[in-house]
């Protein structure tokens, strides 16, 4: 029995080749750099000699100003790349980091003790963990986590000044990144050192961090049971993302090959970055709005490199979700104006806030984790009318963005008539009290919806004369229609955009926006697969909105097809009984029209 | 010695933005400053300890302070209180 477990621990140590879900594409070399997490640390207990007890102290203070100067570090690179407001995440580790009381406390108990500091720090900080972690209150509890974090920080540190291991990588290295789980924290802070890749053991392929991966063009594959386990820190490691393959102390020929490959995906990049400007409409003349997708204003970069015509979904729940409260009225609207200015004459969808759901959750209310069925309970528009003054302040500052440009409000998680109406009677509320503090912004500014819920769907012929357009989330109505949780492993396959229902009610969508004289957008991951634009586009859909890296694709494809051709495929499709039969025809035709794309796409699939 | 009692007027209760701008201004001071609630006493200076007060809306808290310029450390953090730590009102 022994023996065999032995025998497996060497087939893992030995193993060079692992599968996991590609996540987000690209290809990576590094070295790996492993989280650690503070639970996986033994920190056993040793007396120390009276005499040493400044020796232990000194080491305690020189770890803590170590940490404080890579905090500090990171800290910098957040507010460069995403933005002062981003910074704040590293503020409050640093403010734990430096606690007097706590440095008090560690160097009486040390001296009183004469107890090695890392056992002692251990100690006094879980205490203030559990103190915390027993409060009523969430907005005590979710400090947790950056105490966490900062208390890993330091034992690694304590530790590594004994075994002087950890720190030997240079900080100009390029490193990929493992961990147990993935946080958008994480990424956020991480994709601002040299991480240039991502793996982690959990993670489905539509979970936030990917698209956040995504948008940030990070290679991330998610998925390798066990991986933190079996990579070791500092080993060199490669990823090919688009495979979701991640290869351990690869052979030089296997990183050339990857290098190789890297530098045609490099090339591919240039000409779509050429093209960027070629005006997005079918071969007889149709014109499809071709419209990006993005989270943080540090993607506009992106969007302008790829040249998306405006943006079509702005999610905002990451600065909601990053900081420690909720934003104010003023951080919001700096960040809106901020993208907002950057393309002034494009239209800008902001979607009112869609946290819940599977969304990592604290400002509003942590106990939505706990729901039975988070998917269809507190979330979206719900928190937003239950809780008006959040969604007033958050309208407040989109309508003053909106002064700088074209901007138009989206609500998510519509799903009775009756909060369209009563969106609306907020949105008014916010642009009487503008007027009265005489803050200008665009009287006219477009309300609409996303289209997710099936009861929506169901209504849209009815509810258009309501709103000013129609923006279909094909992700969450496809899980709805299917009644899929995109997020359980166990029927995660039964999750398909190409289910001839999902395709019938994006079909009665688009019609009902005709009917109503509106415009409709496809916004969810369909619109950013290349195989589903022919369809789009022959159910008459007038604007996709995709991933800021998928521009360039879905460009392609709309310039080669014809609407006339798009249109009685679309009727095929439409005609056929089979999820199977679907998804056989759409990769047929795709072949067909397309015979050399994987070729020379290959990135993409 | 000073002693003087304030209410938590944020919403929120004493929580991140808040506890921040508490620890920065008794840093300020050269008297210890403590915070008083029920049975618990804990330096005001410490954010890890004005957090596991966890003092929310409406809870009574007593400002202890000790040292030179006690007057003043106790009543410019019953003003910052009074101001919601310097948070928009609604916060």
């Amino acid at each position: 029995m022994l023996e065999n477990k032995t025998d497996k621990q060497t087939e893992s140590d030995n193993k060079q080749k692992f599968h996991g879900i590609a996540s987000s594409p690209g290809i990576a070399i590094g070295r790996a750099n492993i989280k650690f997490s503070a639970n996986d640390l033994e920190i056993p207990s040793k007396k120390i000699n009276k005499k040493n007890i400044d020796k232990e102290i000194t080491r305690f203070i020189d770890a803590k100003e170590c940490v404080n100067r890579e905090l500090r570090d990171i800290q910098r690179k957040i507010s460069q790349k995403y933005g002062k407001e981003y910074s704040d995440l590293i503020e409050s580790q640093i403010e734990i980091l430096n606690d007097v009381e706590v440095e008090k406390q560690i160097i009486e108990t040390v001296s009183e003790n004469l107890l090695n500091v890392e056992y002692v720090y251990k100690l006094i900080i879980s205490e203030y963990i559990e103190l915390l972690e027993s409060s009523q209150s969430e907005f005590f509890r979710e400090r947790v986590s950056d105490i966490r974090e900062v208390k890993n920080q330091m034992l690694l540190k304590l530790i590594s000044f004994d075994e002087n291991n950890l720190n030997e990588m240079s900080s100009d290295e390029s490193k990929i990144y493992f961990a147990k789980y993935l946080t958008p924290n994480d990424i956020i802070i991480h994709s601002s050192e040299n991480i240039v890749g991502f793996v982690a053991e959990e993670g489905g392929l539509t979970s936030h961090i990917s698209i956040l991966a995504r948008t940030l063009d990070i290679p991330m594959v998610l998925g390798i049971k066990n991986i933190t386990n079996i990579v070791k820190t500092g080993e060199i490691v490669a990823l090919n993302a688009n495979k979701g393959v991640l290869l351990r102390n690869p052979p030089k020929e296997q990183i050339e090959k990857f290098k190789k490959e890297h530098k045609k995906h490099l090339e591919i990049e240039n000409i779509f970055i050429n093209h960027r400007n070629d005006p997005t409409v079918t071969t007889d003349g149709r014109k499809v709005r071709l419209a990006a997708n993005i989270s943080l204003p540090v993607e506009m970069d992106m969007v302008k490199k790829y040249g998306g015509e405006g943006i079509g979904l702005y999610r905002t729940e990451y600065l909601y979700l990053m900081k420690n409260e909720v934003p104010t009225e003023n951080e919001l609207f700096h960040e809106y104006s901020h993208i907002v200015k950057q393309l002034p004459n494009e239209k800008i969808a902001i979607r009112t806030i869609d946290v819940g759901g599977d969304k990592m959750y604290s400002k509003l209310g942590k106990e939505i984790l706990k729901e039975r069925n988070p998917f269809m309970g507190y979330r979206g528009i719900r928190i937003c009318l239950d809780k008006p003054e959040i969604f007033i302040t958050q309208i407040k500052a989109i309508l003053r963005a909106s002064h700088y440009g074209k901007v138009k409000i989206m609500i998510p998680m519509i799903s009775t008539i009756e909060e369209i109406i009563l969106s609306k009677e907020y949105i008014q509320k916010a642009k009487d009290i503008l007027t009265k503090e005489g803050k200008p912004f665009d009287e006219n500014i477009k309300v609409g919806i996303l289209v997710e819920t099936p009861s929506i769907a169901f209504l849209s012929k009815r509810i258009g004369k309501e709103v000013d357009y129609f923006s279909i989330g094909t992700n969450d109505l496809t899980q709805y229609i299917l009644a899929v949780d995109r997020g359980n492993d166990k029927i995660n396959k039964l999750f398909c955009h190409y289910d001839p229902a999902v395709i019938g009610a994006i079909r009665w969508i688009i019609k009902s926006a005709k009917a109503n004289n509106i415009k409709a957008t496809v916004c969810g991951e369909m619109a950013s697969d290349p195989i589903s634009t022919m369809l789009l586009v022959g159910l008459g859909i007038d604007t996709l909105s995709v991933s800021p890296i998928f521009l360039g694709p879905i460009r392609t494809v709309i310039r080669n097809i014809s609407y006339e051709e798009s249109k009685i495929f679309a009727n095929k499709i439409l005609k056929i009984q089979t999820r199977k039969e679907v998804i056989k025809e759409i990769k047929k035709q795709f072949d067909k029209k397309f015979p050399n794309w994987e070729k020379d796409y290959e990135r993409l699939f | 010695m000073v002693k003087k009692e304030f209410e938590i007027l944020n919403h929120q209760g004493l929580h991140a933005r808040p506890a921040t701008a508490l620890v920065t201004l008794a840093s300020q001071f050269e008297a210890d400053v403590f915070l008083l609630q029920e049975d618990r006493k804990i330096n005001a200076k410490s954010i890890l300890g004005v957090l596991v007060l966890a003092a929310e809306h409406g809870s009574k808290l007593i400002v202890q302070t000790i040292g030179e310029d006690e007057q003043q450390a106790a009543d410019k953090i019953v003003e910052l209180a009074n101001n919601h730590f310097g948070m928009d009102v609604t916060d």
